[in-house]
């Protein structure tokens, strides 16, 4: 039942990953309906459309939901408990996961604005959601 | 006349620390139960249906049995409902006579964790959704941290829901103290809930399930079979599906309830029944949260209103709509649906630990995830 290391990065995902190390927030819209999606499905949950296109995305949007681990599961350096975990929901529609920095959890509300941007970890690139100011 | 499927016998270990065996071995010793429980030999099983052990295969050989219709579905609790459903239908289609389904887990034993991308957690473990890898990078792990996600975001829509979740927990843990096969033996206090610690806020320990070893079986039959044996059938009457696949990595606005209603509702059509003929339900706990979102899914109240309901109504033996009455996943042991569609079998046949006033008639089996389902059990030899 082990997890095994994937040895392909799944289309699906793959550019969104690239946008990341370039930078980046891009994610999935759907040429028929403009539904913007992260993962890429192959055909589209709205309107059925085959024909997605990668597109780069702003980042301002408003927290959806968040959590904050107390709980040490994965021992990881850049991750240390407590931390906040949020899902945003960008202006252009679609959800997508973030690091919540600069805020405390006590201090977070579902529907506050914030905005998400690209920051490098040892670990890698990804999303950090920060309060508008 | 068709043939109804009916539950004639049930079995299983019981939950919590059983080290030193594996999960075939705690499901061979509850399928031997179910059995003897339904007046059957092995050998008049020739259906098998198997979650969470080694192999359909295994279980077979070591049943001495070669099964017309063999099957194992993949190991996630969403997969119960299901798996039982299919079990009705196999035997009325005339495709079996006889279906043992078989269930064993030694997580406990065996040291399996969920959340934490440990070297024996699964996937599936890890929480939600089809990319595993996009949620990694966020320290985003664990099945308990998609529901502190919906849990946050449906207190900031309708209010707190701490009296409920404290109120589930505590009469869960009451129910599990009476059954002596539960994982759970000293009572949960209000303010021992409070004060437990947080894991994923706002999730805190009693608002999980645990991880135990143990085994659980159920033998399905037609009623028009189960008239020549000794135990007391319990009729199937209904079951439904419904799942939310597209978009699964997030957790879905309505909390499963649109898809949770059309599994629900399916099932009541087919039984010729409603929401508001259920005397208990078992409810799928794996996160107190869940009941609340099943409860809404299913129509007992409306949408917004279960947390209300539950502090209003109560969920305990004398309420009017006892839930999990044997203690449920919260505290008797998480045996994934298993041990809740067991005790559904119980209480139709009035020999639970954990009676309701007024004897169970008609009793629901509801699972609210990804796939959600609904199983009917129903007293043989009325409606259909």
């Amino acid at each position: 039942m082990s997890v095994p290391e994937p040895t392909a990065t799944s289309a699906a995902i793959a550019p969104h990953l690239a946008g990341l190390r370039a930078g980046e927030i891009v994610l999935a819209t759907c040429g028929g309906c403009g539904l913007v999606s992260l993962p890429r499905p192959d055909r589209c949950r709205r309107c059925g459309g085959g024909r997605h296109e990668w597109r780069r995305q702003a980042g301002e949007g408003r927290i959806w939901s968040f959590v904050e681990f107390v709980k040490d599961y994965l021992h990881r350096p850049d991750l240390s408990v407590p931390y906040v975990v949020a899902l945003v929901e960008l202006d252009a529609g679609a959800v997508v996961m973030a690091s919540v920095a600069g805020s405390r959890y006590g201090d977070l509300r579902v529907g506050q604005r914030v905005r998400v941007g690209v920051e490098s970890y040892a670990a890698g690139p990804r999303l950090v959601a920060r309060a508008n100011p | 006349m068709p043939a109804t499927a009916v539950v004639i016998g049930i079995g299983s270990t019981g939950f919590g620390v059983h080290p030193g065996r594996t999960a075939d071995d705690l499901a061979v010793q509850a399928v031997e139960a179910a059995l003897v429980d339904a007046g059957l030999a092995a050998h008049d099983l020739d259906g098998l249906i198997t979650q969470r052990v080694s192999s359909y295969e295994t279980i077979a050989a070591r049943l001495g049995i070669s099964p017309a219709f063999s099957l194992q579905v993949p190991a996630e609790g969403r997969m119960t409902g299901p798996a039982i459903a299919l079990a009705a239908r196999a035997v009325e289609a005339g495709e079996c006579t006889a279906v043992v389904l078989a269930y064993g887990n030694d997580s406990r034993s065996g040291g399996h964790t969920y959340g934490g991308l440990g070297a024996t957690s699964s996937v599936a473990a890890e929480g939600y959704g089809s990319h595993p890898e996009l949620h990694r990078a966020y320290g985003l792990t664990s099945p308990g941290a998609f529901y502190a996600l919906m849990l946050q975001r449906y207190e900031a829509e309708f209010g707190s829901a701490s009296a409920a979740l404290e109120t589930i927990a505590v009469t869960f843990r009451d129910h599990a103290i009476r059954n002596p096969g539960a994982a759970m033996s000293v009572p949960l206090t209000p303010e021992e809930y409070r004060a437990s610690r947080a894991i994923v806020r706002p999730m805190r320990l009693h608002d999980y399930c645990m991880i135990n070893d143990g085994g659980v079986a159920m033998v399905v039959t037609t009623a028009e079979r189960a008239a020549d044996l000794p135990g007391v059938a319990v009729q199937i009457a209904g079951w439904g599906q419904q799942s939310r696949l597209a978009s699964s990595d997030l957790p879905p606005a309505d909390y499963w309830r649109t898809a949770a209603r059309a599994a629900h509702e399916r099932a009541h059509r087919m039984a010729g029944t409603t929401v508001d003929d259920l005397d208990v339900a078992m409810i799928y706990d794996n996160f107190s949260p869940n009941v609340l979102f099943t409860l809404e899914g299913m129509g007992v109240c409306g949408p917004g209103e279960a947390a209300d309901w539950v502090v209003d109504q109560g969920v305990g033996t004398d309420a009017p709509l006892p839930l999990n009455t044997a203690g449920g996943h919260l505290s008797e042991g998480y045996m994934q649906g298993w041990a809740l569609n067991v005790e559904a079998v119980r209480q139709v046949r009035g020999d639970a630990v954990a009676r309701p006033a007024r004897p169970a008639r008609l009793v629901a089996y509801a699972a609210t995830a990804p796939v959600s389902s609904t199983i009917l059990y129903r007293r043989s030899g009325e409606g259909r």
